[in-house]
């Protein structure tokens, strides 16, 4: 049962972006690279935001808040990056005259934040799934708190892409769409705090938290999209 | 030259142009000036110069795709239009292609009616041109495009005479000119880079993947937890104030740097004075040993887990083409696939002989590396510097360097590696940083700067055997480990039939440090 789990969970967790990444990113080397470095940064900014857990030992609320801002943040600064390189990196591309070489570069960059997340929040519950014993979700005592994990990561890896695409869009300079970029820090405010509900005491909570997340990934799935038609005209 | 087909269809290319657009016309002129001074056979080509973006054949896209005018398979394509234009198997097909219609489309001629003098355009052209010394051809083309070469070069002292100051600010506007500001040349370049780049991220993923498992395996055996004989070390520091333990762990990592250093100063000298044989030979003791004892140890292990029955002589026998096979692949030859299996399980074994070491010790000697690695190849009497710069000024290869070559070296495409001198390798490097000098992560941020560092593969080299006595027996076994890495390698100064082979390269010495620092963590946290 427990290698079952271990699995399941492993799947459910990575299956999607995997294929993901399989299919679009993993034939193109740029856009590896593109990849890998934007996971850097994300790392870069969790680590500070972990420093900052270890000095203060803050409550679960107040390190969401911070830890959140400061991915933000590091979001910019990565857009910043590579609205620098953005030249060379349209040169070198597959394919140089593409309008969609920009939000090319957003999704793959998205992709790396997604899975730097998803392996740096969810490779300890998932390897703990194989030991001898279980955890319980606390709001939804039926069910293991490693299968509901594996689900907000999935969620949270793909929310982490249409983030990434819209907050390019909203940043690109000369104008810049404020409102993609209050969207993109809400929701991922929203889902981060969605996730609280998992160990609480409230009724299904950890349903709840689902269904907030599924409902924050279809609308940035369809504001990004709508995003992308206006790039092609 | 006038009974070249090229020039000829190149006659009719200017014809049309001079029709369809002003600029041209303008080029038409230009020529009629130099004309003065020159033949009539160079009229024509010079007139042809103004053309040279449209007509030119770009060499370095080897992507095999249909001709846009026969249907044959094209190796060239329109310099202006780039990657999204039409694709050409020969000059020929180009200027009929051009009179039929690609005159109209070609990016080149709507660019060009946007300029508001055309001698501006050209001698932007020409700087285009002259920049791209590097296009090697093969066949008619290429001398085509040697000869109007070293006409572009002889043309620019009157050009630049005749093209004024204000023509040329005239263009910098233009929301084409990112192609000057990026040599086509500089650009295959960079992709052909990033490609290395994506190749030895998989084997160094692979090398940490490899040594993660190999740590939790040996774990999950009870009894034969290759750490316990260097526990016994630090009993006797058990007791002490934390303080004395830490300096403890610390003369133990510094012993353990200090045998690397003693061995690649060993190495480098040898090298400088041309003992290969020797070297050769200590190399080949020590992958042996490595791939024996530590692949011995490795078995056990994994035996023991997963309590399969299996008795000496079929273990040792096994054991002893494993490693005679990897002697053979990794030193003299074998398939490619073959030795990078081979290089890869090797790092990972040195991985994971390393962390048996206790895990305090582990960390200071990842730092220590760091340092010394630092130091041994950017101070300007680094005994890595030295190393590589000797290999390259002698033009000998260091004897460990099949083995780290390879390491990376993996596929490299031929075709296109043809055009890369060490110079443009330079250059690359340059715009490579500077484009994304964000790459700075895990494994790939290496290879960029792999002139120098692939040599820091000695990372690990040191332990000498003769050391080995003087410590107890389990650790030692460990620190001899330690050495395959020294199996640096480089040379890019590679002569031209080796830059075929010459891939991007990168110490093992890199593979095990990653290996290591993962391991380690993942040794303490994921259980």
């Amino acid at each position: 049962m427990t290698l079952l789990t271990f699995f399941g969970c492993a799947l459910t967790a990575y299956g999607p972006p995997l294929a993901i990444f399989f299919l679009t990113v993993a034939k193109d080397a740029q856009l590896v690279i593109l990849m890998v470095s934007s996971a850097f940064f994300w790392l870069i900014s969790i680590l500070i935001a972990s420093s900052i857990w270890f000095v203060s030992k803050s409550k679960d609320p107040i390190t969401v808040l911070y830890s959140v801002l400061l991915q933000e943040l590091f979001r910019w600064f990565f857009f910043k990056l590579l609205s620098r390189a953005e030249k060379g990196l349209i040169l070198a591309s597959a394919n140089p005259t593409s309008p969609f070489n920009r939000s090319t570069f957003a999704f793959v960059s998205g992709l790396g934040f997604g899975f730097m997340n998803g392996l740096v929040t969810y490779i300890n519950p998932l390897v703990s799934s194989v030991g001898s014993g279980v955890i319980m979700c606390k709001s939804c005592p039926t069910l293991t708190s490693f299968f509901i994990g594996a689900i907000t990561t999935c969620l949270s890896i793909l929310l982490h892409i249409t983030w990434m695409v819209l907050a390019f869009e909203g940043f690109i300079y000369p104008k810049r769409k404020y409102y993609y970029i209050i969207w993109v820090v809400l929701s991922h405010l929203g889902a981060s705090y969605s996730t609280l509900f998992n160990q609480s005491e409230i009724k299904f909570g950890c349903v709840i938290g689902i269904l907030i997340n599924i409902a924050m990934l279809g609308v940035s799935i369809i504001a990004s999209v709508m995003a992308l038609k206006k790039v092609n005209k | 030259m006038s009974n070249n087909p090229l020039s000829i269809s190149q006659d009719t290319n200017n014809n049309d142009i001079e029709t369809s657009t002003n600029r041209t016309t303008i080029n038409g002129d230009s020529s009629y000036r130099e004309s003065d001074t020159n033949t009539i056979n160079e009229e024509s080509q010079t007139a042809t110069l103004g053309n040279i973006n449209i007509s030119t054949l770009e060499l370095s896209d080897i992507v095999i795709r249909a001709c846009s005018n026969c249907g044959e398979p094209a190796q060239y394509l329109c310099i202006a239009c780039g990657q999204s234009g039409p694709r050409y198997c020969s000059s020929k097909c180009q200027s009929e292609d051009w009179t039929k219609g690609h005159s109209i489309t070609c990016s080149k001629v709507t660019r060009a009616s946007q300029l508001s003098n055309g001698e501006g355009g050209d001698e932007r052209i020409n700087a285009v041109r002259t920049s791209n010394n590097k296009v090697y051809g093969r066949g008619n083309i290429a001398q085509f495009i040697n000869k109007r070469k070293t006409y572009v070069q002889r043309g620019n002292p009157t050009s630049p005479s005749s093209a004024t100051g204000p023509s040329f600010t005239n263009e910098i506007p233009l929301p084409t000119n990112q192609f000057d500001l990026f040599d086509e040349d500089q650009v295959d370049e960079f992709k052909y880079y990033m490609q290395q780049v994506y190749k030895i991220i998989k084997p160094v993923v692979l090398c940490i993947l490899l040594s993660v498992l190999w740590v939790k395996i040996s774990i999950l055996a009870p009894n034969l937890q290759p750490q316990q004989p260097t526990q016994q070390i630090i009993d006797s520091s058990e007791n002490a104030p934390e303080s004395t333990q830490i300096f403890n762990n610390f003369l133990k990592a510094a012993f353990i740097i200090g045998n690397i250093i003693v061995v690649t100063i060993l190495i480098v000298i040898l090298f400088k004075y041309g003992f290969i044989k020797i070297l050769i030979g200590f190399f080949m003791v020590v992958v042996l040993s490595l791939l024996g004892f530590m692949g011995y140890l490795l078995l056990m292990t994994i035996l023991q887990v997963f309590q399969i029955p299996m008795d000496y002589a079929t273990l040792s026998f096994a054991l002893w083409n494993f490693a005679a096979v990897g002697l053979i692949s990794v030193f003299w030859k074998g398939p490619l696939l073959l030795q990078q299996t081979y290089l890869t399980i090797m790092s990972s074994l040195m991985a994971f002989s390393l962390t048996n070491l206790p895990s305090l010790t582990t960390w200071i000697l990842l730092a220590l590396l760091a340092i010394w690695d630092l130091i041994a190849v950017l101070c300007p009497f680094g005994p890595l510097r030295i190393l590589v710069e000797s290999s390259r000024n002698e033009e000998r290869e260091i004897p460990a360097l099949l083995y780290s070559v390879n390491a990376v070296w993996l596929m490299a495409s031929p075709g296109l590696s043809n055009q890369f001198t060490s110079s443009s390798f330079n250059s690359l490097r340059q715009s490579l940083s500077s484009a994304s000098s964000f790459q700075a992560t895990s494994g790939e941020e290496i290879p960029l700067s792999e002139n120098i560092r692939y040599n820091r593969g000695e990372g690990g080299e040191g332990e000498v055997d003769e050391n080995l006595s003087q410590i107890p027996r389990r650790q030692s076994s460990s620190l001899s480990r330690q050495q395959p890495q020294s199996q640096l390698a480089n040379d890019d100064s590679i002569d031209d039939e080796e830059v075929e082979r010459s891939g991007l390269k990168l110490g093992l010495g890199d593979f095990v440090f990653y290996s290591v620092l993962v391991a380690q963590a993942g040794k303490r946290y994921y259980f």
